[in-house]
């Protein structure tokens, strides 16, 4: 037998550099590897995929249990690379007729309920994403791999016409911004969205690396993106509110 | 329980359960591991918002909190007879049958050579990366390693 010790690819870079770029604690030397090493070996790109969709084992409800953590959605407070945000050609397009053509291939009620690590707060909407890919359009799930260059379209089930709706992004250090409506104030949701519940509009990821979030957030009351507050690990929103959380993981 | 825990393991949670179970190969094990490893994060939250990088503090508490677990005797005489727990975690780099028998080795191995044979031959980190997570020089790992090796040779050629 080989030696134990003789185990990994050793082209390969280590574990530390790859958890470091899954938690976007990556250095340039890190990142650079890693990136070298998946642009060059299709097994290696697997195993990436693989680490990074294992960070929604985090939906483990019993070890959540163990160590009592809140089910809240989870946001970070240390610095971070920025993120920018641009928003796609479909919110120039913007409406109702957009949104639909977009999701022309799905069959009306046909989206799951929430998933993966999705959290729900008591009384809150289901949040639906979808990932545009090239041609390729898919729900997603909370805590999925996403890259430059995607683009995202939302969707809310559950909710009233009356009710105000937006959905607020959560950038890797806490900065607040506003996915849809892009104007980052709440619409009335029989007035924003269409009959299925798809926010009009798509929203492009940009090239920066890390954990984001993304926060649908409807209350009974107009409010604004600024009456949103980052909380360390926390949403806090307007009382009487309901929020739903869905984490878009960019390795 | 601190937001601020529920935010590290929302974070880092995966990736303490996946290392602790490559170390441990075993489920239930490596459950209790990665609690212990917040558990003691719970109380170590001042110096770890103060590094730059949390994995590598996460790194070193895990690995020493599953070899502890490896040396463990009862745990031991378990992982003897757990041949089914050479099944590649998921997403792991590693070849599972060697890192079956590197954990045999790692349960009896000096502690401070197992550290660094962790870090080196199972997550792979070079020499420098081990020092960082360890606290000590790029030599000290060399050394370390290469004295894991040469016992390890000894220990597997005397196995029957």
């Amino acid at each position: 037998m080989n030696a134990p010790w003789d185990m990994r690819p050793p082209e390969w870079p280590s574990d530390l550099a790859i958890d470091a770029c899954l938690t976007g604690e990556a250095t340039p030397e890190q990142r650079a590897a890693v990136d070298a090493c998946a642009a060059r070996d299709p097994e290696f790109r697997a195993l990436l995929e693989t680490r990074a969709a294992g960070l929604d084992a985090l939906t483990d409800a019993r070890m959540r249990q163990r160590l009592g953590a809140p089910r809240a959605a989870g946001i970070s407070s240390r610095a971070a690379p920025r993120r920018r945000f641009a928003l796609g050609p479909g919110t120039a397009i913007g409406g109702l007729a957009a949104a639909a053509a977009l999701f022309v291939s799905m069959r009306a009620g046909e989206a799951p309920q929430p998933s993966g690590d999705t959290v729900r707060a008591r009384g809150a909407a289901s949040f639906h994403v979808f990932r545009k890919r090239g041609e390729a359009l898919d729900e997603v799930l909370s805590g999925d791999l996403f890259q430059a260059g995607d683009r995202l379209r939302f969707r809310a089930k559950g909710l009233s016409p009356g009710e105000y709706v937006l959905v607020a992004g959560v950038e890797r250090d806490g900065r607040l911004f506003a996915y849809a409506p892009s104007e980052g104030g709440a619409a009335p949701a029989g007035e924003l969205l269409d009959a299925e519940g798809t926010f009009p509009g798509a929203a492009e990821l940009d090239a920066s690396r890390g954990i984001e979030w993304a926060h649908l957030v409807h209350c009974a009351r107009p409010f604004q993106l600024s009456d949103l507050r980052v909380d360390a690990e926390t949403l806090e929103v307007p009382a009487g509110c309901g929020t739903s959380a869905f984490r878009v993981v960019k390795p | 329980m601190d937001p601020r825990i529920a935010e590290l393991w929302s974070r880092h949670g995966a990736i303490v359960l996946r290392r602790a179970q490559q170390i441990l190969g075993q489920a239930q094990d490596a459950e209790e591991a990665a609690q212990e490893v917040f558990l003691r994060a719970a109380d170590a939250l001042p110096t770890l918002e103060a590094r730059a990088q949390t994995t590598t503090w996460l790194y070193r508490i895990t690995t020493n909190l599953c070899l502890n677990r490896l040396r463990d005797t009862r745990r031991r005489a378990a992982l003897e007879s757990r041949h089914e727990e050479a099944l590649r975690p998921s997403g792991s780099a590693v070849d599972p049958v060697k890192l079956l028998a590197l954990r045999r080795l790692l349960a009896e191995a000096d502690p401070a050579q197992a550290e660094a044979a962790v870090l080196v031959f199972v997550d792979g980190l070079s020499h420098a990366e081990a020092a960082e997570v360890l606290g000590v020089s790029r030599r000290t790992v060399g050394n370390l390693c290469e004295r894991f090796v040469v016992w390890g040779r000894e220990r597997l050629s005397a196995s029957p």
